[in-house]
């Protein structure tokens, strides 16, 4: 009997779809681009040699290992989490938003706004906009309980917009 | 209204599917009656919009390689089929199938223990109908059919559901990288069951000559054990349209089997590790249980720091010195074993509540070894092959991230090839120990030294470096088997004999009853069984 070919190209959408989400969250956890990308072509490696996955399973699964290795990356770095959810007490000693963000790019702006926020909720909060994971699929990467993923969401975003300056106005 | 409502946020972000119906529809009529909560509902949905307008802005130009892309394409070719798999998973791998859910679990361990326990040659035996009896039936025949019927298998088969059952034989062997064609399967259609049998197996020899078959039936999850080297029949029972036809592939993918990867010095000169006492309490109850740790359990830098004197660092007094020997790798004679070892006087044993303290001084010690691309070809260091830093740390020792001062690399010499560009005596490396500044500050270089090869053949190296290498040969034997060139039991005993040396605290001693414990006579060639908690 003929044989059929196995689909050689399975991974390619994946990589399209997966690699930049996964490069910017890998980004955020290691701190460094260089390291997020070993960190993102380890995952996809993995993901080739485990195989397909269902497709409800993929991006739990993907974001699950981008954030062990990266987590592993920060480990043998020597750059430790930190042992509570808060952040320090130095952050709210800092300049306030509105003086730092004068003259900020936007990036730089988010990124110091969610400084001011616990690592928890600055994860979470990634994962969902920027990363457009589920609820659910949010509580299986983290490990959190899903009513955490909603409270955490929840409280981050309320956060988020007390410190959004004024000049940067949200219109519905 | 509560705007402190995390369901009001889950609803504007559309998550309405996590609330209950009671839920959505109190904040549907909230919103019907509260000009409030529905400005609400519009902000955060806006901010939520633009957060991730923001967001995409972020690294828009990062992009994976294009070398890394390309070997993402060719590894994910091998592992394209759909259909049978077959993984050689060794003791290592039973966690996680284990971790696949309670039926999953059982089957594993139904059929795992007994091999586990014992192994003899086989005969054709009946099939078992549940997990217990499938553990009974496998211990009364003494392997057998490996396949059953398991719980989830015979529910389906009992609401009446078309079967399609197709048998095939395999004339292949179960060996690393075979693909063979199941013909006649339904597209499309979840593999139900997979029964193999393996009254043609040879005997094996230990547990991890078992494979698990797995398919890919989605969430299901089917696991049988089949020997390596076996060749067996598949008999398959898709479900579903059984019109449909499709050659559905098996990879045999000898997971544990992987390939030994080395490092190209010509691209990657350089080797960094950071240095810091490896706990060790692991590897001193192992010896003192006698039990052989299973493989993946073994990280080669606690081992390393166990049977070695620790070196002095700074901060301890002494002077930071490293000692190198280069000589002939034993399982791989054409290759070459570089250790890097302490020199000098055990220093001041620390207390074991002092470890901690000690641990965080050490830190910023980094073992640097630059690999001479004009005499090296590619080398990899022992423990941490695949990327995975089996060598490195446990994650909860997340605050001990270091490893011993010590390491084993396995060099391919560009001589092995006839490309050597270096003239005699070849510099392999060389090995720099330096104290890393703080943050953003210059690492101080305590030492740097060139290391030459002298072509050291075994019999004239170190005791040292002798037992370094029996360590290493151990773990290779545990972790990989299917690729441990000339390593055999009895070599590990021969080279930790060898390697004993004066042995003050009788720790390489212990080792060696451990050997002569586990694999039975002493310089017998049974392989050691996995321990058991």
């Amino acid at each position: 009997m003929p044989a059929r070919p196995p689909d050689l190209n399975w991974i390619e959408p994946i990589l399209e779809r997966y690699e930049r989400p996964l490069l910017r969250y890998a980004a955020s956890l290691c701190g460094s681009v260089e390291e997020a990308r070993d960190v993102v072509q380890d995952t996809f490696l993995r993901l080739a040699r485990h195989g397909r996955l269902e497709a409800d399973h993929l991006a739990p699964w993907l974001f699950t290992v981008c954030r062990n290795r990266a987590h592993d990356v920060r480990r043998r770095e020597n750059r430790f989490m930190p042992l509570c959810d808060e952040p320090p007490e130095a952050a709210c000693e800092a300049p306030g938003p509105a003086a730092l963000l004068q003259g900020k790019e936007a990036l730089e702006r988010l990124g110091v706004l969610l400084e001011r926020l616990s690592e928890n909720q600055r994860e979470v909060i990634r994962l969902r906009f920027q990363c457009d994971l589920s609820y659910r699929e949010i509580a299986e990467v983290t490990q959190l309980g899903i009513g955490n993923v909603g409270f955490l969401l929840h409280t981050g975003l309320k956060k988020l917009r007390q410190l959004w300056p004024e000049n940067l106005e949200i219109h519905p | 209204m509560n705007r402190d409502d995390p369901n009001l946020t889950a609803y504007a972000l559309g998550e309405t599917e996590l609330l209950s119906a009671t839920e959505r529809h109190a904040i549907e009529r909230l919103l019907e009656e509260s000009a409030e909560a529905r400005a609400f509902v519009a902000e955060t949905a806006a901010f939520a919009e633009m957060l991730q307008g923001e967001f995409r802005k972020e690294l828009s130009g990062v992009a994976l390689p294009p070398a890394a892309r390309a070997r993402l394409l060719e590894q994910s070719a091998t592992t394209g089929a759909r259909g049978v798999l077959v993984r050689f998973p060794g003791v290592r791998r039973m966690a996680w199938v284990a971790g696949l859910g309670a039926v999953a679990a059982a089957i594993a361990v139904a059929f795992w223990l007994p091999f586990a326990a014992e192994v003899t040659p086989e005969r054709s035996g009946g099939v078992a109908t549940d997990a217990t009896s499938a553990r009974e039936a496998t211990q009364e025949t003494a392997s057998g059919v490996l396949g059953g019927d398991f719980p989830g298998e015979r529910a389906v088969a009992k609401s009446g559901e078309p079967v399609d059952e197709r048998r095939t034989r395999s004339d292949e062997v179960l060996e690393e990288g075979t693909v063979f064609p199941i013909p006649s399967v339904a597209t499309g259609a979840p593999l139900k069951e997979v029964k193999t049998d393996t009254a043609l197996a040879p005997a094996a020899k230990d547990a991890r000559d078992l494979a698990m078959v797995e398919t890919d039936a989605g969430p299901g999850f089917e696991a049988h054990p089949v020997r390596r080297g076996a060749k067996f029949n598949l008999k398959i029972e898709p479900l579903g349209r059984k019109e449909a036809k499709a050659e559905l592939y098996a990879k045999l993918h000898a997971d544990r089997e992987r390939p030994v990867e080395f490092v190209a010095a010509a691209q990657n000169p350089s080797s960094t590790f950071f240095v810091g006492p490896a706990p060790t309490a692991t590897v001193r109850s192992l010896l003192d249980a006698g039990r052989q740790p299973p493989a993946g359990a073994v990280r080669i830098g606690e081992w390393l720091d166990y049977f070695y004197a620790a070196p002095p660092l700074p901060g301890e007094g002494g002077t930071p010195s490293v000692r190198v020997e280069v000589g002939e790798c034993p399982w791989a004679p054409a290759h070459r074993l570089v250790w890097i070892g302490p020199s000098g006087p055990r220093a001041a044993k620390t207390k074991a509540g002092a470890e901690e303290a000690e641990t965080a001084e050490r830190a910023e010690v980094a073992l640097q070894m630059e690999f001479n691309p004009r005499a090296v070809e590619a080398y990899r260091l022992i423990g941490e092959e695949n990327g995975s830093a089996a060598g490195v740390v446990p994650a909860r020792h997340a605050h001990r991230a270091h490893r011993a001062l010590m390491a084993l690399y396995e060099v391919i010499p560009l001589s092995a090839s006839g490309k050597e560009l270096e003239k005699e005596p070849r510099r392999l490396l060389t090995v720099t120990l330096r104290q890393e500044g703080p943050e953003g500050g210059s690492a101080r270089v305590l030492v740097e030294k060139p290391v030459a090869d002298r072509g050291t053949p075994l019999a004239e190296s170190s005791p040292d470096f002798r037992f370094a290498a029996a360590l290493a040969e151990f773990w290779i034997l545990l972790e990989n088997p299917g690729r441990a060139g000339g390593a055999t039991w009895a070599s590990v005993r021969e080279l930790a004999l060898h390697g004993q040396g004066s042995d003050p605290d009788g720790r390489r001693a212990a080792f060696l009853r451990l050997l002569e414990k586990t694999t039975g006579q002493p310089g017998g060639e049974t392989p050691p069984r996995p321990g058991r908690e």
